[in-house]
């Protein structure tokens, strides 16, 4: 695996978030909400039980989604 | 067990695999566009009467996401994505002959009796994206134990242990790593960059009929449902926030990664150990 480099977490408080936001609210304003989610409204509680995780090179998914 | 079905690749997992390829294989001949079936007989003639259970269950499976999303993951996309220049089974699209799109017409007319189907004139019906997950789920129904049914990259989980589901990045870079505890899950992905040909690609925006212009290049969303996953990747694509979703996850351009609470991915992989918790 090549080297990684991180990108920084959403920070509502960088400029450069800010025009993120900006951009994405002209273009698409629900996309926007994508980086700065709402309140929790729906029925299954946001995030709960998924993490995104770092993958140990031994684990074997059960399933790749894509789209096909 | 692994089969070539529904324009891709599909795989069935668990207690009674064979029986699952099988429905599998029965309900694709009864709801593709792509072959001779009760659904071409009904967009050829705009009425079949004795419907096969099926088509009329998936029928009104689709134009319930229709009247769900307010018409943007729709059943009537056919014309609109012939004139894209999706006629033939993939992958041999070709470039629109017609390049006057037109926005698709409303589910309302469209009759799902048990006795008949009715179309209204001038619509056509593709079942697409809903019925490969409502399929994926049929399918599921014919497994036990730990149950997973991967239809082309949708992907519906029913185990008693955690699963590990890997995002596969849109442009090859290092896919994304998701871990979901036991239950049921549905984890689907949306792209603008599959199946696409020059002058198009095979997501339609029912607004304009035309293929649609996007924020992201490719959506994952995880659900408890696989069926509810697929239509809020579409949604997000669209640019419309989906309710009842657990997780989203969009590619920009740049094939950097975010997901819905904000944290981000280059498309070298980078950082995949954070909790979204």
């Amino acid at each position: 695996m090549s080297a990684t480099t991180e990108r920084r977490p959403f920070d509502r408080r960088s400029a450069s978030s800010l025009l993120l936001v900006a951009l994405l609210g002209l273009g698409a304003g629900a996309t926007a909400r994508l980086a700065v989610p709402p309140p929790a409204v729906a029925t299954t509680q946001p995030h709960a039980g998924v993490r995104v995780v770092s993958r140990a090179p031994e684990a074997r998914p059960v399933a790749r989604t894509r789209a096909s | 067990m692994r089969l070539a079905a529904l324009g891709t690749d599909v795989e069935v997992r668990g207690d009674g695999e064979e029986a699952a390829a099988a429905e599998v294989v029965r309900l694709e001949a009864i709801l593709t566009r792509f072959a001779p079936s009760p659904l071409t007989r009904l967009n050829e003639s705009g009425r079949l009467r004795d419907p096969p259970r099926e088509l009329v269950a998936a029928v009104r499976h689709a134009l319930a996401v229709a009247r769900a999303t307010g018409g943007l993951v729709t059943p009537t996309v056919l014309p609109a994505l012939e004139r894209a220049g999706y006629r033939r089974p993939w992958p041999h699209a070709s470039p629109p002959a017609d390049a006057t799109p037109r926005p698709c017409p409303p589910v309302d007319g469209i009759v799902a009796g048990r006795e008949t189907l009715t179309l209204p004139p001038g619509v056509r019906l593709d079942l697409g994206g809903t019925a490969k997950t409502w399929i994926a789920r049929r399918a599921a129904r014919q497994l036990g134990g730990d149950v997973v049914v991967d239809a082309g990259g949708d992907v519906h989980l029913d185990r008693g242990v955690p699963s590990l589901v890997e995002v596969a990045h849109p442009a090859g870079g290092e896919p994304l790593a998701l871990w979901l505890g036991p239950g049921r899950w549905g984890v689907a992905t949306s792209s603008v960059a599959s199946r696409s040909w020059p002058g198009g690609h095979h997501l339609i925006d029912p607004r304009t009929g035309a293929p649609a212009v996007t924020r992201w290049v490719q959506v994952t969303a995880v659900a408890r449902s696989v069926t509810w996953a697929e239509v809020a990747a579409k949604l997000a694509l669209f640019g419309v926030r989906p309710a009842r979703v657990a997780l989203l996850v969009a590619f920009d351009g740049d094939g950097a990664a975010w997901t819905d609470d904000g944290r981000g991915w280059s498309a070298h992989g980078a950082r995949r150990d954070a909790s979204v918790a």
